[in-house]
C-alpha cells in the first residue's frame, strides 16, 4: 500500500517540473518564491511557481550541486554562504543544464521568515534579472508571540502585494479564488499534520525520511488540489498500517527526532544507517514547517509569520521538549548545516537546553543541505554510533534504577 | 600639531577603553549605561531616556568560551561580543539592545538571553520592506516599544521633546562627523587611517555631547594646518569594520591614506540625517527609510555599489578596498555586485578577507604591497601620457 503514496509524489514532483516548463512556454508567469512565502497569493492569480530551495535540494539529491556552486563560486561568491543560494545563482548563469530544468522567473517572492539570507539572494535574483521583487516582510520575533503593531505591518504588506500581483499581471485580483486556495491550503496543511502525528505510534508507520520526500509537495503545491488528494491517501495509507501496528521500517527498536535540514545528497546512506540500527526517524522539526494554518489575513500573517526560524530559542526548546515527550523519542540528531547560520549558532544553546529538560540522548551532527564538500560520511556514522551507545546506556542506568 | 596630537590621543584612548569611559561614566553621573548590538540602533532613544550608548563591536581577545556556543564558522566580531559578554567584559552595562542584522546577529541575542540572564536583553526587529507607509508606521511602533523598555531600565520615561532633542544632538554629531571625515581627507599625513579609526570608533563609547565637542575642536585646529596628502595613495574603504588595527597601521607604512568609508562601524552612521517631523518615533523611522548603501539593510536596486562608486569618484581615490569580514553573509552577498560596479566604473579595488582576531597579516601587506607598485607604475604611466599631451 504505501508504495502507493511514494509513487504518486513522484509523480506528482515530474508533473509540476513539467508542467511549470509547459505553462512558461504558453506565456504564463512564473515567479520564483522562497519555500515559506504565503503562496496561496499567487495561486490565486494562477501563477507558476517555482521553489529554489526544493530546486536546489532536488539537484543536489541527483549529486549535481557541485557544478551549479562552482559557477557562482567563480562569479565571487563565498563558499561560506547557503549552498542552496549558491546552486540556485550558478544555475541563473549556468551554460549547461542543471539535472532538473526549471523555467526562469519573470519576478521573484521573497519571504524573509526563514532567513535574512533569502532577502540578499532575493535581492541578487532580481536585480541579476532586473526583474520585480515582492517582498513579504516578516520581522523576526524574540519576544514568545509577534506584536500587534507587527501583525498590522504583515497585514498592510500582503495587500501591497496584491497591488504588485496586479501590476505584474495586468489583471484583478481573483479573491473568491484566493479564499477557495485558502480553504484548500489549510485543509492540505491539516492533513499533513495528520500524518505527522502518525508517527506518535509505537511502532511508527510512517519514516522521516519518507516525509522529506512528502514535504516537496506540502512546500511547492499546498493550495493545490492535487497536492490535498495525496495527502489524504497517504493519511489513510498510513492510518491503516496504524491499525496494523507495521512499522515503517518493518520492526523498529529505537524513535528518533530530527532537527535541521535534510542532507539532501545524502538521504539514501543516511536511511541506511538509521535501519542499521533499527532506527526510525519519527518525527522532525523540518517538515512541520509546512503545516500552516489560519482563517483570515490576519492569522495567515500569524501563521506564517510563526515557523521556528522565524522565533526565539525559548519556543524551538519548548517545541522539540514537547515532541520528544509526544513521540516518545530515544534520541534526538540535531543536523547543524553548514552554510545555514541561522540553524548554526543556536544549535548548541538548544542541544544544552533540550538535555536538561528531557534527558534524551542527544547528537549534533555537521553536515550541509547541497554542499558534500561539508559533510563526512565516517563522521557522520561515528556520532550516530556515538548517540546509540547513549541511548543504551541511558536505558541500562533506567533499569538499574 | 600638539593640540591635534593631543586631541587624536582623547579619542583613542577612549576607542581602546570604553570599559572605563563606561565605568567613569556611570560613576560621574549615576546614570545607566545599555549596550548596543551592531549596526543599526537609534541611539537616540538611549540617550533621551538618560543613559549612555555602548556599540558592542567586538575587539581584541582570544576565542574560548563563546566555542561553547558558537562554531567555528562564525564572524569574528559576534564571536568576540558573546566571549566578552561570558567573561564578564560587559559588566557594567544595565542591558543591551539587538537590531535584527542579520542572521549571526539573531542568534547572538537568542544565546545572550540563555547565557548572559544578568543584562537584560531588549530587541529591535527593523523592516525590510522600510519604504512603505504601513513599513514606517511598524518601524515607528518599534522604537516606541522599545523606549518603553528604555524608560523602565533608566527609570525615567521617555518624553516626545526629550527624544526630539536628542535625535538634535546626534544630528549635529552626524553633521560635525562628516564635515571632519571631509576634511580630514585632505590631512592624510596628520589623519592617518589609524587616527581617523579611532576618531570614529570613539563615538560608540563617548557620550555624544563630549565626542561633538572634541570632534569640532579637532576640526578647526586640522583647518589652521596645511594640507598634507602629497605623495600618498587616496582609498575608500569598504566593508563591515577595519580591524584589526594592524592592517590600518600597514596602510599607513605603505603610504595609503583613507579619504572616504562606506563602514558598517564608519560612514553608514553618518550618512542619512533625520527628516523633520513632529512624531519624533516617525522621524527616526523616516530616516532609516531614506537611508541606503548597508548590507544589512534591503536594497532591491543594488545602490551600494553605485554609491561607493561616486564616492571613489568624488573623493579622486585610486583605489578602494573592500574589507571583506570573513563569515559575514550580507557583505559575502554584495561582494559580486560591488566588484561589477567598480570594474564598470574602471575603478581599481582590492579585496581583502579579514578578522578582527586575525593575528598574521604578513599576507595582506604583501598584497598591499604589490597593489600599491601597480598604483605607481600607472600612475606613471599617466603622468608620463599626460607630460606626452602637453
Amino acid at each position: 500500500m504505501q508504495r502507493r503514496a511514494k509513487d504518486i509524489v513522484k509523480a506528482l514532483q515530474a508533473e509540476y517540473y513539467a508542467g511549470a516548463m509547459q505553462a512558461k512556454k504558453e506565456g504564463k508567469p512564473v515567479a520564483w518564491v522562497t519555500s515559506v512565502a504565503p503562496r496561496e497569493f499567487l495561486e490565486a492569480m494562477d501563477i507558476v511557481t517555482i521553489y529554489p530551495e526544493n530546486h536546489a535540494a532536488a539537484i543536489g539529491a541527483k549529486k549535481g550541486s557541485m557544478e551549479q556552486m562552482a559557477v557562482a563560486e567563480s562569479l565571487g561568491y563565498s563558499m561560506d554562504i547557503c549552498s542552496y543560494a549558491r546552486v540556485n545563482l550558478g544555475y541563473v548563469e549556468a551554460e549547461k543544464p542543471a539535472p532538473i530544468e526549471v523555467p526562469y522567473p519573470d519576478f521573484v517572492v521573497c519571504c524573509n521568515n526563514i532567513c535574512n539570507t533569502v532577502t540578499k539572494w532575493y535581492e541578487a535574483l532580481a536585480h541579476r534579472l532586473n526583474i520585480p521583487i515582492i517582498m513579504f516582510d516578516l520581522p523576526f520575533s524574540h519576544d514568545d508571540e509577534p506584536s500587534e503593531h507587527a501583525l498590522d505591518f504583515m497585514v498592510g504588506e500582503f495587500k501591497e502585494a496584491i497591488k504588485q500581483l496586479e501590476r505584474i499581471c495586468g489583471r484583478k485580483f481573483d479573491y473568491d479564488r484566493l479564499q477557495k486556495v485558502m480553504n484548500i491550503s489549510n485543509r492540505t496543511s491539516a492533513l499533513w499534520q495528520e500524518c505527522q502525528q502518525m508517527g506518535k505510534a509505537i511502532p511508527s508507520p510512517i519514516d522521516g525520511m519518507d516525509m522529506f520526500n512528502y514535504m516537496a509537495l506540502a512546500v511547492c503545491m499546498r493550495g493545490n488540489e492535487k497536492a490535498m488528494e495525496f495527502f489524504a491517501l497517504l493519511r489513510d495509507e498510513l492510518a491503516e498500517k496504524k491499525s496494523r501496528g507495521e512499522s515503517a521500517i518493518g520492526g523498529e527498536k529505537y524513535r528518533i527526532l530530527w532537527d535541521g535540514i535534510a542532507i539532501w545528497f545524502n538521504l539514501k546512506n543516511m536511511a541506511t544507517c538509521l535501519r542499521s540500527y533499527q532506527a526510525c526517524m519519527v518525527a522532525s522539526t523540518y517538515p512541520d514547517i509546512w503545516v500552516l494554518e489560519y482563517d483570515d489575513l490576519r492569522s495567515m500573517a500569524h501563521a506564517y509569520t510563526s515557523v521556528f526560524l522565524n522565533r526565539n530559542l525559548n519556543y524551538r526548546v519548548n517545541n522539540m521538549a514537547r515532541m520528544v515527550k509526544e513521540f516518545s523519542i530515544d534520541g534526538v540528531i540535531i543536523h547543524s548545516p553548514r552554510s545555514c547560520k541561522p540553524m548554526d549558532f543556536v544549535h548548541y544553546a538548544l542541544s544544552g537546553e533540550l538535555r536538561k529538560i528531557t534527558g534524551v540522548p542527544i547528537i549534533v551532527v555537521d553536515g550541509d543541505q547541497t554542499d558534500p564538500r561539508n559533510f563526512s560520511e565516517a563522521q557522520f556514522q561515528t556520532r550516530v554510533q556515538a548517540l546509540f551507545e547513549m541511548i543504551e546506556g541511558r536505558k541500562s542506568e533506567a533499569t538499574i534504577t | 600639531m600638539v593640540k591635534i596630537n593631543q586631541l587624536l590621543a582623547e579619542f583613542e584612548y577612549a576607542a581602546l577603553h570604553p570599559g572605563k569611559i563606561v565605568a567613569n561614566w556611570k560613576k560621574d553621573t549615576g546614570r545607566k549605561a545599555i549596550g548596543c548590538l551592531p549596526i543599526h540602533i537609534p541611539e537616540e532613544l538611549v540617550h533621551a531616556g538618560a543613559m549612555l550608548p555602548v556599540g558592542l563591536w567586538g575587539g581584541q581577545t582570544m576565542i574560548s568560551r563563546a566555542n561553547e556556543y558558537l562554531q567555528a564558522f562564525c564572524c569574528s566580531v559576534m564571536k568576540a561580543v558573546m566571549e566578552f559578554a561570558l567573561n564578564g567584559v560587559y559588566q557594567d552595562l544595565d542591558a543591551v539592545v539587538a537590531p535584527t542584522t542579520c542572521d549571526t546577529v539573531n542568534c547572538i541575542a537568542m544565546n545572550w538571553r540563555l547565557a548572559i540572564p544578568s543584562i537584560p536583553l531588549m530587541a529591535l526587529a527593523y523592516p525590510d520592506n522600510r519604504k512603505s507607509e504601513s513599513g514606517i508606521q511598524y518601524l515607528a511602533a518599534e522604537f516606541r516599544r522599545l523606549a518603553m523598555d528604555l524608560g523602565r531600565i533608566s527609570g525615567v520615561k521617555i518624553h516626545d521633546g526629550a527624544l526630539q532633542d536628542s535625535i538634535d544632538v546626534y544630528q549635529r554629531r552626524r553633521t560635525a562627523m562628516k564635515t571632519f571625515l571631509n576634511e580630514a581627507s585632505d590631512y592624510g599625513k596628520v589623519i592617518t587611517p589609524y587616527s581617523r579609526h579611532m576618531v570614529v570608533k570613539s563615538s560608540m563609547f563617548m557620550p555624544p555631547e563630549t565626542h561633538l565637542a572634541l570632534l569640532n575642536h579637532l576640526t578647526d585646529e586640522l583647518k589652521k594646518l596645511p594640507k598634507s596628502d602629497a605623495g600618498l595613495r587616496r582609498v575608500v574603504l569598504t566593508g563591515i569594520m577595519p580591524e584589526p588595527y594592524d592592517l590600518l597601521k600597514i596602510l599607513e607604512e605603505l603610504d595609503f591614506t583613507v579619504v572616504a568609508d562606506d563602514m558598517a562601524l564608519g560612514s553608514r552612521q553618518y550618512r542619512k540625517e533625520a527628516p523633520p517631523c513632529a512624531d519624533p518615533y516617525e522621524r527616526l523611522s523616516r530616516q532609516f527609510a531614506d537611508f541606503e548603501g548597508c548590507s544589512t539593510v534591503y536594497d532591491p536596486q543594488k545602490l551600494r555599489g553605485k554609491l561607493l562608486v561616486d564616492m571613489a569618484q568624488h573623493f579622486r581615490a585610486d583605489v578602494v578596498i573592500i574589507l571583506l569580514m570573513k563569515f559575514c553573509d550580507p557583505e559575502n552577498f554584495d561582494y559580486p555586485f560591488l566588484k561589477q560596479d567598480l570594474e564598470k566604473a574602471g575603478i581599481p579595488h582590492l579585496c581583502l578577507e579579514i578578522e578582527q582576531q586575525m593575528q598574521f597579516l604578513e599576507q595582506l601587506r604583501t598584497r598591499l604591497q604589490t597593489f600599491s607598485e601597480i598604483l605607481i607604475m600607472k600612475r606613471n604611466r599617466h603622468d608620463l601620457t599626460d607630460v606626452g599631451r602637453s
